[in-house]
C-alpha cells in the first residue's frame, strides 16, 4: 500500500530532466563535386526519399549531467516501412544486437526465423525490426554516444 | 504472233488477324506509397552511480526528459517516384493496303508509388528498326486510345486519348489505331512509337514536372525514376515503346502467250499462222505476294481479223482455266453470261471472272492460266 502511494506521487510529479539528451536525425547521401573537382559523398538532411532510397539514421546520446552514464543502451525500432541494410550498424564502443520482435536480442547468427513448414532458417537483415547498441564504457559528462545505421525505404 | 492489249483488275485482301497477348500482368513490388509518413524514435536506457535511470526517448532536436511520450518522432514523408513503362503487346501486326482502324496493342504500366495520369502520343518512325525490320512505310491517321472498359479489345467505348488516372502498380492497355495507305506494297513495314508522358493525376492535360532544389520536409516532392524507353531518356517522366505494322498484299503478274494449234494445210503438224489457222492464247496470272488476290477478273480483246472459237474445249466449252493440275471450263456467251459461269463476250472482248476465275492464291504453284482459241480470218 505504501509503495503504491509513493509510485502515484512520483508519477504525478513533473518529469525531471535525465542525464542523456537523445536525438535522432535522418539523412541521405548527396554526391557533390568539391572545389578540387573530386566527387564527394556528403550527408544532407533526408531529401527526395522514394522507394529504394537509403536513409542514414543517426542517434546521439549526449551526457548533460556531471556524472558519467553507465550501461548506456540505445534501442531503435526500424521503421515498419523500411529495411535494415545488412552490415551498416555502427556504434563506436558498442556491442550491437538485433531483434525480430523487440524482445529477444542477439547477434545476427543467433536469430532464426521459423518458416510455415516448421523449418528454421537464419534471419535476413531486412527482417530485423529492432537494433540495440550497448555501450561497454560509461559516457563521461559532455561526451556523446553515437549509433548509426542505414535502412532502405520499402 | 499477235500481241494484244489485256486488262486486269484485282483486289488484294485477307481477313485481318489481330493477335492479342492477354493477361500478362506485371508483378513489381512498387514500394511505399507517396506521402506515407515514416517516423522513427529511439530509446536510451542507462544508469548513474549504479542506479538505473528512467529511459529517455529521442526527438529530432534532442530530448532529455525521461518517460514514454516525452520524445518526438524524427521523420519524413515518402516522395512521389515517377516510374512509367510502355510495353508493346502485339507482335508485328499484319495489315493490307487500304485497311482502316488497324490495331496494335501496347500497355502502359505505373511502376511508381502514386496514382498518375498519362498523356499518349503515337508517331511514325522514319527508318527505325523494330522486330528486325526496317521502317519503309508510314501509317496514316495514327491515334491512340485507352482500353477504358478494360476488356482488352478495342471497341466503341474506347475513345479516351489519355489516361486520366492509373493507380500505382496498375497497368492499362492502349490501342494504337491506324490506317494502311493504299499505296503500301507487299513486304513493307510501318514502325510506330507510343510515348506515355506522366501528367498530374486526374488532370492529364497538365504534364508533371520534377521538383527542383532541396527537399521540402513534410511535402511530397516529385522525383523522376523512370528508365530510358525506345525513344526517350531515363528520368524524364516519360517512356516509349515501338510497334510495327507488316504490310501484306497480293502482287499479281500477268503474261500472255500464243500458240498455233493447226492450219488448214499442215493440220497439227508444225502448223503456221496462216488464214484459217487456229491460235490458242494463254493468259497466266501469278501472285508473288503473300496473300490471296480475290475478285480477280480479266478482259482480253479478241484480235481483229480473227474469230473466236466456240466449243474448243471439253464438253463444248469455250474457255479453259488451269490452276496447278486442275482444269475447269466455261462457255463465253455473246452479250450476257446466261449460265452465270463467269465467262462472256462483250464489246469484242472476252471477259473471265468469278465463279470461274475469282481468286489467285500466292505462289507460283497457284498460277492461273486462262486459255481460249481463235481462227485467223
Amino acid at each position: 500500500m505504501l509503495s503504491t502511494l509513493i509510485l502515484s506521487v512520483a508519477l504525478a510529479a513533473p518529469p525531471k530532466a535525465g542525464c542523456l539528451e537523445l536525438k535522432t536525425i535522418a539523412q541521405t547521401e548527396e554526391v557533390v563535386i568539391d572545389e578540387s573537382g573530386q566527387r564527394r559523398v556528403q550527408l544532407v538532411p533526408a531529401a527526395k526519399i522514394v522507394p529504394g532510397t537509403e536513409v542514414i539514421w543517426t542517434i546521439t546520446a549526449n551526457n548533460v549531467c556531471a556524472a558519467p552514464a553507465a550501461n548506456v543502451a540505445i534501442d531503435n525500432p526500424v521503421p515498419a516501412e523500411m529495411s535494415y541494410v545488412d552490415g551498416t550498424a555502427l556504434g563506436v564502443g558498442s556491442q550491437i544486437a538485433f531483434s525480430l520482435d523487440g524482445q529477444r536480442f542477439g547477434a545476427p547468427d543467433q536469430l532464426q526465423v521459423r518458416e510455415a513448414d516448421g523449418e528454421s532458417r537464419p534471419a535476413r537483415a531486412d527482417e530485423y525490426r529492432h537494433i540495440r547498441f550497448e555501450f561497454k564504457n560509461p559516457i563521461a559528462p559532455g561526451q556523446m554516444a553515437i549509433a548509426r545505421y542505414r535502412a532502405k525505404l520499402k | 504472233m499477235i500481241s494484244l492489249p489485256c486488262r486486269l483488275r484485282y483486289a488484294g485482301f485477307i481477313a485481318l488477324a489481330l493477335t492479342s497477348v492477354g493477361g500478362a500482368q506485371s508483378a513489381w513490388a512498387l514500394g511505399t506509397a507517396a506521402s506515407t509518413p515514416i517516423n522513427n524514435r529511439a530509446t536510451v536506457s542507462y544508469s548513474v552511480g549504479a542506479v538505473a535511470q528512467a529511459p529517455i526517448e529521442s526527438s529530432p532536436s534532442g530530448n532529455s526528459t525521461p518517460g514514454a511520450g516525452n520524445g518526438a518522432d524524427t521523420g519524413f514523408v515518402v516522395d512521389n517516384r515517377i516510374n512509367v513503362t510502355v510495353t508493346r503487346l502485339s507482335p508485328s501486326v499484319v495489315t493490307n493496303p487500304g485497311a482502316v482502324n488497324v490495331v496494335a496493342e501496347f500497355q502502359v504500366s505505373n511502376t511508381g508509388n502514386a496514382a498518375q495520369a498519362y498523356q499518349l502520343a503515337v508517331t511514325n518512325l522514319t527508318g527505325g528498326v523494330v522486330l528486325g525490320n526496317t521502317d519503309n512505310q508510314d501509317m496514316a491517321n495514327l491515334r491512340a486510345f485507352v482500353d477504358v472498359n478494360g476488356n482488352g479489345a478495342y471497341d466503341a467505348g474506347d475513345t479516351a486519348t489519355s489516361i486520366t488516372t492509373l493507380a500505382a502498380d496498375a497497368d492499362v492497355r492502349v490501342f494504337v489505331v491506324a490506317d494502311t495507305p493504299l499505296a503500301a506494297t507487299n513486304g513493307q513495314f510501318a514502325n510506330v512509337r507510343l510515348t506515355a508522358t506522366t501528367a498530374v493525376n486526374n488532370t492529364p492535360a497538365t504534364v508533371l514536372t520534377q521538383t527542383t532544389g532541396a527537399e521540402t520536409p513534410g511535402t511530397v516532392d516529385v522525383v523522376f525514376g523512370d528508365t530510358a524507353g525506345a525513344g526517350d531518356a531515363a528520368r524524364d517522366g516519360l517512356h516509349s515503346a515501338d510497334g510495327q505494322y507488316a504490310i501484306q498484299s497480293a502482287a499479281l503478274a500477268i503474261a500472255k502467250a500464243s500458240t498455233v494449234i493447226s492450219d488448214p494445210f499442215n493440220g497439227t503438224t508444225t502448223p503456221k499462222s496462216i488464214p484459217g489457222a487456229t491460235i490458242e492464247y494463254a493468259i497466266t496470272l501469278t501472285n508473288s505476294g503473300t496473300v490471296s488476290a480475290t475478285g480477280v477478273s480479266i478482259a482480253d480483246l479478241i484480235p481483229a481479223n480473227t474469230t473466236f472459237v466456240t466449243g474448243a474445249y471439253a464438253g463444248t466449252t469455250d474457255v479453259r482455266l488451269t490452276v496447278g493440275a486442275t482444269d475447269t471450263f466455261c462457255v463465253a456467251e455473246v452479250g450476257t453470261d446466261t449460265n452465270a459461269d463467269g465467262c462472256v463476250r462483250v464489246a469484242g472482248e472476252l471477259r473471265v471472272a468469278a465463279p470461274l476465275l475469282g481468286s489467285v492464291l500466292s505462289g507460283p504453284g497457284n498460277a492461273a492460266t486462262v486459255r481460249f482459241r481463235v481462227t485467223i480470218d
